[in-house]
Order: C-alpha cells, then structure tokens, then sequence
C-alpha cells in the first residue's frame, strides 16, 4: 500500500494541481460534483474544494506522500492505515461512479487499509517491530501514544 | 549485528538501489533538467544530479550503518530530509534541480525518517559499535 501511495503521489502535480488545462488531481476531484455519489459530499467539493483548489492539492500532495513514507517503512503502521482508510473512502467518494471505473478496486482500496489496521501489519517486517520494545521500556506520553498508533 | 542497524542497511541499500535505477534511466537527459525521467512507473523520478544525490546520500548512510558510525548515518538521513524539502519548493517549477516530484517526496521522506528514528533507537538503547 505504501508503495501504491508513493507511486500516485507522483502525478499532484503543483502549482495548481491541474487546474488550468482541467486535468490530473483536479479533474478527478470535479468527479465528485459531475459524477455525484453522496450529495453532501459533492457540495463541500463545490462549494469548499474545488474554489480553494491550490490549498486542497498541496494538502492531498502531502497526506499521500507521507502515507506512502509511513506505510513502506511499517512506522506507526496503524495510524497510518486509519489515514489511508480515510483518505481511499474520500477518493471511493469522488470517482466511484466516473465512467470506466471499476468499484470493486474502490472497495478493496478501503479495506486492505482496515486489514492493516486490524493485523497492526508495521510489528511484522516493520520499523514498529524494532522500536516498540523501546516504546514498551520507556514511559513518556510519546512513548505510549507510539505503542497505540503502532 | 543489531536489529537497528540492520534496518539502516536495508534502508540505504534500498535508496542506493533506486539511485543507481534512476541514473540509469536518467542517462540521456541532461544534468539538471526539471524534468526527470520515471523509474520503472514507480513515481520516482530523476535527473542526472537527482540521481547521484541520492546514490551519495545512500552510501554515506551505508557507511554509517555498516561501521557502527552514526555520524554518517545522521548525515546522509539529514541529507535525504534536504532532498524532500527541495520537491516541496521545486516540483512542478522550471528550476527543479533533481528532476523529481511528488513521489520523490514520499520516498526520500521515507528513507530519511527511516534512517533518524534508528539512529534515536541507537541513542537510546546506548548501543555500540
């Protein structure tokens, strides 16, 4: 999953994500207000997003980016799963039903981040398997909200 | 050989890999030029300079992790949160140095919280060489 968010992190392009020529990040975002799938959704996008847009891409350039830093090295892996989770669910909102797109990706893009969550997938071959006996040894705040997000 | 270290040499070994990748695919272009060439559709992208940068920064942190000597490997993680920092400035601009974009961020990102929070590890659990 990380490597699938390092990957599409690489087409947001700034300054205005697309905008101008009324492509890349910026026409998949007008999806959810041409294509609507859940009305209230597709109203914040008109009337929040899509005037804002240049905030709104560097926002998303940034959340994907850095999930696909934190998901590849297994580094507060369930912390980082929710974000995914959050953020597949809010594009599922924009393009589920754009022409050409296959629903079943949108849902399994949802829930692999959920199985990570659940299975706490960084303790195994991740950074969160070597730093939570240290997390466990020590008794800061930050080491207990470690133990949590990981 | 400690678990933390072992984890620095998969790290830089990983980033030195995408360096020598992406100077291969960068071969042709020119030194600098905004825009890089994609290795292998994984989203990162690099010019000539982006290329080395990289491979520089990975060997160093290499080094580091190989011989014990954090120094090094504090340098080339600092080294690879530089880079990230210059996507956020330069991507998308006509004065991109490394050729990269946003999944350079992501990984480079990556590679040089990887390498810091290891390094902590280090201090913390006083390990040595």
């Amino acid at each position: 999953m990380g490597l699938l968010w390092l990957t599409n992190a690489g087409w947001k392009r700034p300054p205005d994500f697309g905008r101008e020529a009324g492509r890349g990040l910026y026409r998949f975002t007008s999806y959810a207000v041409e294509h609507e799938v859940f009305a209230p959704f597709a109203f914040v996008v008109r009337e929040i997003v899509l005037p804002n847009f240049t905030l709104f891409g560097w926002m998303v350039l940034l959340v994907e980016a850095a999930l696909g830093s934190f998901l590849l090295l297994g580094l507060g892996t369930r912390l980082w799963a929710l974000i995914g989770a959050a953020q597949a669910g809010l594009i599922t909102l924009s393009t589920l039903n754009a022409p050409g797109e296959w629903n079943w990706g949108y849902y399994m893009f949802v829930s692999i981040h959920l199985l990570l969550f659940a299975t706490a997938a960084g303790r195994f071959g991740g950074l969160d398997g070597v730093l939570r006996p240290e997390w466990e040894r020590r008794n800061s705040r930050l080491s207990r909200l470690m133990m949590r997000f990981s | 050989m400690t678990p933390a270290r072992r984890a620095q040499l998969v790290i830089s070994v990983t980033a030195l890999s995408v360096g020598l990748g992406g100077l291969l695919v960068a071969r042709a272009t020119s030194f600098t030029t905004a825009r890089g060439e994609v290795l292998l559709g994984l989203g990162v992208s690099f010019n000539v300079l982006g290329a080395l940068v990289t491979i520089l920064l990975a060997v160093l942190a290499m080094a580091g992790a190989a011989m014990g000597i954090r120094s090094l490997v504090l340098a080339g993680a600092t080294g690879f949160g530089l880079a990230a920092i210059q996507v956020i400035f330069q991507f998308g601009r006509a004065d991109n140095w490394l050729g990269s974009r946003g999944s350079n961020l992501s990984f480079w990102l990556a590679v040089s919280v990887g390498l810091l929070t290891l390094v902590w590890l280090q201090n913390r659990t006083g390990e040595t060489p």
